[in-house]
């Protein structure tokens, strides 16, 4: 335990620093729609943070709204065909995005990027289908199912908001030192090495198709457990719609933007992006919102291939370098 | 064994024994089937007939992961560090993974002294990217020392070195066997294999053509028209 | 099953096997000289569908002849895209041209979007002058315009054949596409025939469209599913191969429409993904080789 503390101080840190700067904010903003505005920032964090461990592992999964969407439906047909409270469906549900995640891995355990983009790509259309035609009696196709609540009954609508805050934003921090703590494992080591090199990494004894399933397998519960918390709190319904080329394309640019690769950079993308996408929603409507959406990653990849991350952490670097120095200066 | 790739013939009908202990050289001239045969043994090209056997173990179908924690370290001809990781991680997770280390930490302790061995130590903490040639050779080794092969396969750890780095190059080798690996080496450089190994095999077109000791190999008429044959340069004879 | 039936079920075969050999083809075209796969390949179709339904719906143009304006258009903007957008990661890290092919998908969709939703709300369809006549072979009738679709998808792919093979800038595709290097050592433009080749690649994709929307209801939302299965077809066909992309989009087609009359609607988009499953079973490395 204390090595592991160790070896995590700084996420820790950061960890806390989180937690204490949102709750700040929670006492001193009363306003629904910001705080359901940052709700979906947490859970879409949490979205963000599945899809970058399994790329962590160089498998870009272009499909992931499937495991989104499974998750959202595996907790509420537990919770309203199975009678299970909500509070454990939330957990139970993404094992269905888990097993889909080994299923997919497992399909996909020796293809190259090329083939992996494609066929992840097109499992997002497998699963709609699956959902609405094979499985149509437990889905109840396109019209989908409501989710029964997650907060307590007879809150009144401030106190829910409230609880939905804190939920999403305690787990958001609870996934971050989990995904933090994987990368800085052994599991992590193995991950990168395969991203780098896969040749090289079995040379030194990575098992290369273990730990692509792993990494699928675990990114699928991740992603679950985001699509099961917003269907419990936010939108309290799920349709096949969720199975969209967007919600694909969301946690690529959240973590893109915030910066590949680290535990951080997927939190402060999907904070920027999902900031700036409620300004432009409000300001040029649907369709001209997404449009900017897709020139902002392009726009990342083209400019900032690296994202926002290695900008912010050399400011702070360099603060911190400036007090040290400072700190040095004085007799 | 054998193996061929679409029409190619790569390697037919090689026979190859290598005791414990012995610095084993393998030359031939370009396109003769050495790194086949290093392929064909680490499990990356399986060959399509005949067996390998390693400690009494079968290799015949193992994924090339299974095979290096069974004790068969390489080096690839084209150095390929993992880019995101520090020479020190490099190494590292040979440890952690081929090596059984452990823990990280673990790990971390014991890549620190074999980049020490190999004369890496200042680098540790430093990317890959913009290593000299040798260094990257030497980061090679150092990741395949780190799984604690017992048989090491060295491909062309040596081409590009000038005549000082080679000299380094081959005390590092024997102080490699000297902790207890058996090596095969491929090599293009007729000389450097002559003064370091024990036994020497000779490919061609995808057949051994000749072993034995160093001398008998310089001496052997079939090897010299390999190399000096009418569609080879005479460069490497040379050597 | 009688004659008729197995007539129809093996034309539609054909009429959608002709749409997804025509954008596996592209795909595998663009992937062969530039090594990415453009996963906005469905939009680009989607786009030359509705170049066409505007210019037949609005300017009374025969839409056989709006087919060949539209694909110059579209292969147009693909050649801008490739030369403002991808050629600018050339240089980078692999995947960022997956990233901005995938950011291409949003662009392209939504500025499709917002022209088509307000005025067509769900979905159109390109209404021929010959919609109503069929061709009489005596035992069988086909409809008039599934012929001139055949007739043309071929010709096209035929015309591609031919200038691959026999024409310089064939050759220069070819040849980048199995050796960038080794063709741009031989003085051949890399960069220009990246150029082409994703201009030619978005033209198939405009006359795949055009086609799809002569005998389906489509908006700017329906090119997924086919570019999905024309990946699958790449996939069984070879990454790089045009005669796979060819000979596996019309055998595909014709499996589809088997398994839709045999199995039921419902399992016509199901039938490329149990294909792609089985395949992947046996072959998790693939089919092939990647550029073959």
């Amino acid at each position: 335990m204390g090595a592991w503390a160790r070896r995590l101080r700084r996420e820790l840190v950061v960890a806390a620093l989180m937690l204490a700067a949102a709750l700040a904010f929670l006492a001193a903003v009363r306003e629904l729609y910001v705080l359901q505005m940052l709700s979906f920032v947490f859970i879409f964090a949490i979205y963000a943070q599945s899809w970058n461990l399994v790329a962590h592992s160089g498998q870009h999964s272009l499909g992931h709204a499937a495991f989104l969407g499974l998750g959202s439906y595996g907790s509420i047909v537990v919770a309203t065909r199975l009678g299970v409270p909500s509070a454990v469906a939330l957990f139970l549900g993404p094992l269905v995005p888990a097993l889909a995640g080994l299923g997919i891995g497992g399909l996909c355990r020796r293809l190259r990027e090329a083939y992996f983009g494609m066929v992840t790509f097109g499992c997002t259309a497998i699963v709609q289908v699956l959902v609405v035609e094979q499985f149509g009696w437990l889905t109840n196709r396109w019209d989908g199912l409501d989710a029964p609540r997650l907060a307590p009954e007879g809150l009144e609508i401030e106190r829910v908001a409230v609880f939905n805050y804190v939920l999403g934003l305690a787990l958001m921090v609870a996934t971050y030192v989990v995904v933090a703590s994987i990368m800085r494992s052994r599991t992590g080591m193995a991950f990168i090495a395969i991203h780098d090199n896969e040749a090289v990494a079995a040379a030194a004894g990575v098992s290369v198709v273990r730990y692509r399933l792993l990494a699928m397998t675990v990114g699928g519960y991740i992603a679950g457990l985001a699509g099961a918390l917003n269907g419990h709190t936010l939108t309290r319904h799920i349709s096949p719609g969720v199975f969209g080329i967007e919600d694909s394309i969301w946690p690529v640019l959240y973590s893109i933007a915030g910066g590949l690769g680290t535990a951080e950079g997927p939190i402060l993308g999907t904070l920027v992006v999902r900031v700036f996408w409620e300004w432009a929603i409000r300001r040029v409507g649907g369709f001209d919102s997404l449009i900017l959406i897709g020139l902002m990653l392009a726009l990342v990849v083209t400019m900032l291939p690296r994202g926002i991350y290695p900008v912010v952490a050399r400011a702070v670097g360099s603060i911190g370098a400036r007090r040290r120095r400072r700190a040095e200066a004085r007799p | 064994m054998s193996k061929h790739f679409g029409g190619l013939q790569a390697l037919s009908g090689v026979d190859l024994e290598i005791p414990a202990g012995e610095i084993v050289g393998l030359i031939g001239p370009n396109g003769a089937g050495k790194s086949t045969l290093l392929n064909a043994i680490t499990g990356v090209h399986p060959p399509d007939a005949g067996t390998i056997r390693f400690d009494g173990h079968d290799l015949a179908g193992l994924p090339p992961d299974r095979i290096t924690r069974l004790g068969i370290g390489r080096t690839f001809q084209v150095p390929q560090p993992l880019g995101s990781l520090s020479c020190l991680d490099n190494v590292a997770v040979a440890a952690l993974f081929g090596g059984r280390a452990a823990s990280v930490e673990a790990a971390a302790d014991e890549a620190h002294a074999i980049l020490d061995f190999v004369g890496l130590a200042g680098r540790a903490l430093l990317p890959p990217q913009g290593l000299t040639i040798v260094d990257l050779r030497r980061l090679e080794l150092a990741r395949a020392l780190a799984t604690r092969a017992r048989l090491l396969l060295l491909d062309e750890i040596n081409t590009g070195l000038t005549a000082s780095e080679m000299t380094e190059a081959i005390r590092l080798i024997q102080r490699v066997r000297d902790r207890g690996a058996t090596i095969l080496m491929v090599e293009h450089l007729v000389r450097l294999i002559m003064s370091v190994c024990d036994r020497v095999v000779v490919l061609d077109f995808g057949s051994k053509i000749a072993e034995g000791t160093p001398d008998e190999i310089g001496r052997n008429p079939d090897v010299i028209r390999a190399y000096l044959g009418p569609q080879r340069g005479g460069a490497d004879a040379r050597g | 099953m009688d004659l008729a039936t197995l007539v129809r079920v093996l034309t539609w075969g054909l009429v959608t096997g002709s749409v997804y050999m025509l954008l596996a083809t592209g795909i595998t075209l663009i992937f062969g000289v530039m090594k990415v796969v453009n996963f906005a390949h469905g939009e680009l179709m989607m786009i030359g569908a509705f170049i066409t339904f505007i210019l037949a719906h609005s300017a009374g143009l025969n839409p056989y002849l709006a087919i060949f304006v539209s694909m110059i258009a579209v292969g147009l903007v693909g050649v801008v895209i490739e030369r403002f957008g991808f050629r600018l990661l050339r240089d980078g890290e692999k995947i960022n041209e997956v990233f901005f092919s995938i950011a291409l998908i949003l662009i392209l969709q939504n500025a499709l979007a917002r022209v088509f939703v307000p005025r067509f709300r769900e979905h159109v369809q390109i209404k021929t002058p010959y919609a109503t006549e069929v061709v009489d072979l005596g035992l069988i009738q086909l409809r008039y315009d599934f012929v001139v679709l055949l007739v043309l998808a071929w010709a096209i792919i035929t015309g591609l054949s031919v200038v691959l093979h026999r024409t310089r800038l064939g050759r220069d595709v070819r040849a980048t596409s199995q050796n960038r290097v080794g063709a741009m050592l031989m003085g051949i433009r890399a960069e220009r025939v990246d150029m082409l080749t994703f201009g030619i690649g978005a033209a198939l994709a405009a006359l795949a469209g055009s086609l799809y929307g002569i005998v389906n209801p489509f908006s700017p939302y329906t090119g997924t599913l086919p570019s999905i299965k024309a990946f699958a077809v790449i996939i069984l066909g070879g990454l790089g191969s045009v005669r796979g992309a060819v000979v596996g989009g019309l055998l595909y087609g014709v499996i589809e429409s088997a398994a839709t009359f045999f199995l039921g609607g419902s399992w016509r988009d199901a039938t490329a993904f149990v294909l792609l499953i089985l395949v992947l079973l046996t072959r998790p490395q693939g089919l092939f080789r990647e550029g073959t």
